[in-house]
């Protein structure tokens, strides 16, 4: 779905930057150089969706970076991906305030934690409340569930 | 500060309270009456949209898809669907695509009559202003009955297309509204727009300056109203969007007057575009929806290759986007929904600062949040 | 049941009535309901509130915004684990007589969300329910509906017989707290995230709020037709409640016009 000029820009200006650079897969550490690029170089001022796939057969945590420009166009997408048991990702609020709640809410569903939020507690569930639902292990139990195909 | 070192009081607004609109809470610091510091808490409403959509087939997910932004199940359909048909490579026929911008326009309009009533409510006229709009609000949801056979969840909107063409009985009704509506939109300004109190409750109050508004990722009006003229529907034009003459209003200050401002214009605006779409109407051509997935089992039984889409529609909150995630199989592995009122939240508190604690709830109802989405 | 000499009084203006009647005419002409909106339903409830299906005309718009002031709630929408406590303090909060009507779908039974992980399968699992709304949403008219329903069932209460004019004492229905892993009561869970409750409905209040002891069993796989393989396995037409086209578009069928 990326906006082919600038995600050969991206690849081209950080070259070290990537892991699998044809899905603009950033290293982890690397993600704060790749988004100040992103916003003050390629114009995309906007963080528009932050999306944490749980990627259970590859025991790895994708996040996906969705941004836009506000003069127009398609989203530029680009993704970090860190470990199930020892989530952690560099975060994007100080470049993007817009990721504060993105953030927050991956944590709490993913149990993603991402260093440098400012204020990093669950969003949905309480405080006290231990483990992350929207992890496909998560344990699931309803009708839904017991009777639905493709699931397992 | 005074000279006197005051204490700072801690108020809990919510969750069950008149003006949050549903069940928001937020935990408001206080120096006298101004407002310090404001935290929002969410999750009253949290009902697990995204892991039901995980495990049911992709059409399932429609009607819960409804339920997202209750006021605009029309918009949501239609991201959604946008969404798969990229995912899945699905035509379009132009028919269907004009009925699906003539849905998403009358819902607009129905969403920021209401929206404006709310806010209103919100600064202590009680439901008074809210009834015109939940009057207009009626008559439109009458339509969508006739097209959909529900008021509020519609549940319209296909692969391909949306479930059934208009009834015979539509377009009378339609133009009969239409020929209506500009009186509607001159009452309700009159009444609201250039109203003293109104004036004066909301201008100068939760400034979001234009040069920080897109770095805190605010779509819709919020965005429009400081000043930035970004709207999918130009940015990136998809169904018909891009034939059809528009122009989109903005604000210059970012206060919550200008808000409202954006929000009575843009209903002009869609009024404009039902215009444009009811004289082509009758032209046009490809049925309402795609043949081949005509068949409610083919809906059923959709496998979209392996792989990702992100697709986004103007919606009347914002930007509302569906990432999907799919392995191959008849379910979507990831089912992500980007949604504007949420999103929109993010700079709430700093939106708040320094102002008093009676204009909370007028910024809190500028912002136009709906619980079902916040929450998801 | 007029007498020859109660007609006879009335021609003189002087109405006879039980004291048990005018009182019950009185409070079910002026229910005010607590303005409590949780979810999509909440939106329906206002529209019933507006000019053109006017609950003012039931006696029932005066929408109080304080659970003190209000003597039924309208439970209108998905009741969340986290917002289940709050549900219970406003209930109890709510001076006696009170009546609880569940709107739609979710508050009944979950709804469309019942699966979802943090989604109370209906809030009879907390407070005692006087009158259902099915639907989802459902429209003003069937809200009219119920509140028709509860006004016969205030009509039908006895001043002698109802509880809070007796010496039994009036109870706080017990309000869960949210704990590591769902929705506690005195620090056992009662519902688990992700989990089914362990609790059974309350019964209607005229049976004195017990709890009905039948557990609520998700666990056993529930047969629906559609679901069924004998019936798939038969010409789907034969099919009790399917309709010919429905039957004819199911793909899971097959042979229905292959
Ligand atoms: S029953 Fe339906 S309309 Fe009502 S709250 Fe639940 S999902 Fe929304």
């Amino acid at each position: 779905m990326s906006d082919q000029p600038a995600a050969v820009r991206l690849t081209a200006a950080l070259p070290a930057a990537w892991r699998d650079a044809a899905r603009l897969e950033a290293h982890a550490a690397d993600l704060p150089a790749v988004a100040r690029f992103v916003r003050d170089r390629l114009g995309y001022a906007m963080l528009t969706n932050l999306t944490a796939v749980d990627d259970l057969a590859r025991g790895e945590i994708e996040v996906v970076y969705h941004v836009v420009s506000p003069a127009g166009g398609a989203p530029l997408a680009f993704r970090a991906r860190t470990p199930r048991a020892a989530a952690r990702l560099p975060s994007l609020v100080a470049c993007w305030p817009g990721a504060e709640l993105q953030e927050r809410e991956a944590y709490d569903l993913f149990g993603v934690t991402f260093d440098g939020h400012p204020d990093l507690r669950r969003i949905y569930l309480w405080d006290d409340f231990v483990g992350h639902p929207m992890r496909r292990d998560f344990p699931r139990q309803g009708d839904k569930y017991i009777a639905g195909a493709g699931e397992e | 500060m005074s000279a006197h070192e005051s204490q700072l009081l801690q108020v809990n607004i919510g969750p069950q309270h008149p003006s949050t609109h549903g069940v928001f809470r937020m935990e408001v610091t206080l120096d006298g009456e101004t407002v310090v510091a404001l935290r929002p808490v969410f999750g009253y409403l949290h009902r697990n949209h995204e892991q039901l959509a995980e495990a049911s087939s992709y059409i399932q997910t429609m009607p819960y898809t409804d339920r997202l932004d209750y006021f605009n199940s029309m918009t949501s359909n239609y991201g959604y669907a946008l969404a798969v048909e990229r995912l899945a490579g699905i035509e379009v026929p132009q028919r269907a695509s004009y009925i699906r911008a003539l849905m998403s326009e009358l819902t607009r309009i129905l969403n920021h009559a209401t929206a404006i009533g709310f806010m209103i409510n919100d600064m202590g006229a009680w439901h008074t202003a809210l009834q015109f709009g939940m009057r207009e609000r009626e008559k439109i949801l009458d339509l969508f009955e006739m097209a959909s056979g529900a008021r509020m969840m519609c549940n319209y909107f296909r692969f391909g297309g949306v479930v059934r063409d208009l009834p015979p009985e539509f377009l009378p009704y339609f133009d009969q509204l239409m020929r209506g509506l500009p009186a509607f939109f001159d009452e309700f300004e009159q009444l609201l727009r250039d109203n003293e109190i109104i004036v004066a409750r909301s201008s100068g109050i939760g400034i979001l300056p234009r040069d920080v508004a897109a770095g805190y990722s605010v779509t819709g009006p919020v965005l429009r109203g400081s000043g930035v003229p970004y709207d999918i529907r130009r940015a990136e034009p998809y169904g018909i969007y891009g034939e059809l003459a528009f122009d989109i209003p903005v604000g210059s200050v970012g206060d919550v007057y200008d808000r409202t401002l954006v929000r009575f214009a843009e209903m002009r605006q869609s009024y404009r575009i039902l215009q444009q779409i009811r004289e082509r109407l009758p032209d046009t051509g490809g049925g309402h929806i795609n043949p081949a997935l005509a068949n409610f089992g083919k809906q059923k039984a959709l496998r979209p290759p392996a792989g990702e889409a992100y697709a986004r529609v103007e919606s009347p909150k914002g930007e509302l986007g569906f990432y999907l995630v799919s392995d191959g199989s008849t379910q979507p592995y990831r089912y992500k929904v980007r949604a504007p009122s949420f999103i929109n939240l993010t700079p709430l508190g700093a939106m708040c600062r320094g102002h008093l604690l009676a204009d909370v709830v007028v910024i809190l109802g500028s912002i136009d949040i709906v619980m079902g989405e916040v929450d998801r | 049941m007029a007498t020859e000499a109660q007609l006879a009084a009335e021609r003189h203006g002087v109405f006879l009535t039980t004291v048990t009647r005018l009182y019950n005419w009185g409070r079910r002409s002026s229910v005010y309901p607590l303005s409590f909106g949780l979810a999509c339903c909440a939106i329906e409830m206002m529209a019933t509130g507006m000019a053109r299906v006017d609950l003012a005309r039931f006696g029932a718009e005066m929408f109080r915004a304080s659970p003190r002031q209000a003597d039924l709630m309208i439970v209108a929408g998905t009741v969340t684990k986290k917002m289940a406590p709050q549900v219970v303090r406003l209930y109890n909060q709510m001076p006696e007589p009170r009546y609880v009507i569940s709107m739609g779908a979710c508050a009944t039974s979950g709804g469309p969300f019942r699966d979802g992980y943090n989604v109370l399968r209906g809030i009879d699992l907390l407070i005692p329910v006087d009158v259902y709304v099915p639907g989802c949403p459902p429209r003003p008219e069937a809200l009219l509906h119920g509140l028709m329903t509860l006004q016969a069932q205030i009509d039908a209460q006895r001043l002698d017989a109802v509880r809070w004019y007796s010496d039994r004492e009036a109870r706080d229905h017990p309000v869960p707290s949210l704990g590591r892993h769902g929705l506690e009561l005195d620090g056992q869970t009662i519902d688990p995230v992700g989990g089914l409750p362990l609790l059974s409905p309350l019964t209607s209040p005229h049976a004195e709020e017990q709890r009905s002891g039948q557990l609520e069993h998700p666990q056993e796989i529930r047969l629906f037709p559609i679901m069924d393989d004998t019936v798939a396995r038969e010409t789907p037409w034969r099919a009790r409640g399917v309709a010919r086209e429905i039957a004819a578009d199911d793909l899971k069928r097959g042979g229905a016009h292959e």
